[in-house]
């Protein structure tokens, strides 16, 4: 009776055991065909999109830099993106040293 | 079955080494680039710094967008004009730029390209305290923070010679850019953040402006709720605003900045009003 009991357990954890290695490798072929398959664009909902559909608008830059500059606060910066014409607006605005002076002198500056 | 999990386990292992395969690198050029590209940042012109700063200056321009209100713009660069003509590091251009974004913070690129915030902006009281916000960043390029934080790290060296050692073309110029935005965005050194404290205090001082202003604005920030997600990137890329204040009231009490100077409300609030 022992003996049968026995090999009974037995046989029930060579079944668990066997199920489990099974679902393993399945889990890591699902793992590397995922790797194979090209990456499907997932539409994520951002602040952006709440933004637009409450506006009823598309996008526009202001929103756009606002809204995206807080959205990265926990996220990975875009360390790719260029805007230089606006840098080159930025460049232009010079203070030539005779304006600097009177601003320094009407503020009662050094 | 334990045999069974034997072979398992070490072709789990074997499939799993092929994701680390290195595609025949030359591994000693990598890990020599360290070495060299300390060599080449510690030679950085100003010329090559300024070159690194546009890049930075042009991703915050992308990211965020420039306030083109020419009358506040102006006004800002005057202010920091202001600021620079009392500074130990006048050869190279300064641009003083507002981004536009509720976000709370101002940013110093490498090479004079430096930008105050909107939603900073408009926390501020007069002209004293953005004066000493301006002069807290200028010293972060006057004491060229950024240059000294990519001449100490060893990733952007190994990423130098991990582009020869494969072949491709990466500049020079877009690996330190890169490294400057990210740095930026997490936060210069604990002790460049006081430095710049210190010296922003004294510079704007030295203008004529209240020593106070740089102070004042950062214990206003600090009485608005630390969870404010306005403030998310100012608290993540500085130190507590307590060890800030302990910092400026020891730096005024040395120098003996007692004596109150401008503090230009009215301007400020003439020039900056929308």
């Amino acid at each position: 009776m022992r003996t049968a009991n026995r090999l009974k357990l037995r046989s029930a954890r060579s079944v668990q055991i066997s199920k489990a290695v099974g679902i393993s490798l399945l889990m890591l072929s699902s793992v590397s065909l995922a790797d194979d398959a090209p990456a499907k664009h997932k539409h994520k909902l951002t602040l952006q999109d709440l933004v637009n559909n409450a506006a009823g608008s598309r996008p526009e830059a202001t929103s756009v830099a606002g809204v995206r500059g807080l959205e990265e606060t926990n996220g990975a910066v875009d360390t790719k993106a260029r805007d230089f014409a606006a840098l080159e607006r930025l460049e232009h605005v010079v203070v030539h040293g005779d304006e600097l002076e009177k601003f320094i002198e009407d503020g009662k500056l050094h | 079955m334990k045999k069974l999990l034997g072979f398992f386990i070490i072709g789990f292992l074997v499939c799993h080494s092929w994701a680390f395969d290195l595609n025949g690198l030359d591994v000693s050029k990598v890990v020599s680039g360290g070495a060299k590209l300390s060599q080449a940042v510690g030679g950085l012109s100003d010329e090559d710094e300024i070159k690194v700063g546009r890049e930075v200056a042009a991703n915050l321009a992308a990211r965020y967008g420039l306030v083109e209100d020419a009358g506040k713009v102006r006004y800002v660069n005057l202010v920091g004009q202001a600021v620079v003509s009392h500074c130990d590091r006048k050869k190279i251009p300064y641009h003083f730029g507002i981004l536009r974004t509720s976000e709370i913070n101002a940013l110093a690129a490498p090479g004079g390209y430096i930008f105050i915030t909107r939603g900073l902006l408009n926390t501020l009281k007069d002209e004293s305290e953005l004066a000493g916000v301006l002069a807290h960043e200028v010293t972060h390029v006057v004491h060229r923070h950024i240059v000294k934080a990519i001449r100490q790290a060893d990733l952007v060296g190994a990423g130098q010679d991990l582009a020869a050692a494969t072949g491709k073309d990466v500049s020079q110029y877009s690996q330190f850019s890169d490294f400057s935005i990210n740095l930026l965005s997490n936060g210069l050194s604990r002790d460049d953040e006081l430095d710049a404290d210190k010296g922003g205090t004294i510079l704007a001082a030295n203008v004529g402006y209240d020593p106070s202003g740089l102070r004042r604005s950062i214990e206003r920030l600090a009485a608005k709720q630390q969870a404010d997600v306005l403030l998310g990137r100012f608290n993540k890329t500085h130190p507590p605003s307590s060890d800030r204040l302990k910092l400026i009231d020891k730096t005024l009490k040395q120098n003996h900045l007692t004596d109150k100077g401008q503090r230009l409300s009215d301007r400020f609030k003439k020039n900056l009003s929308s």
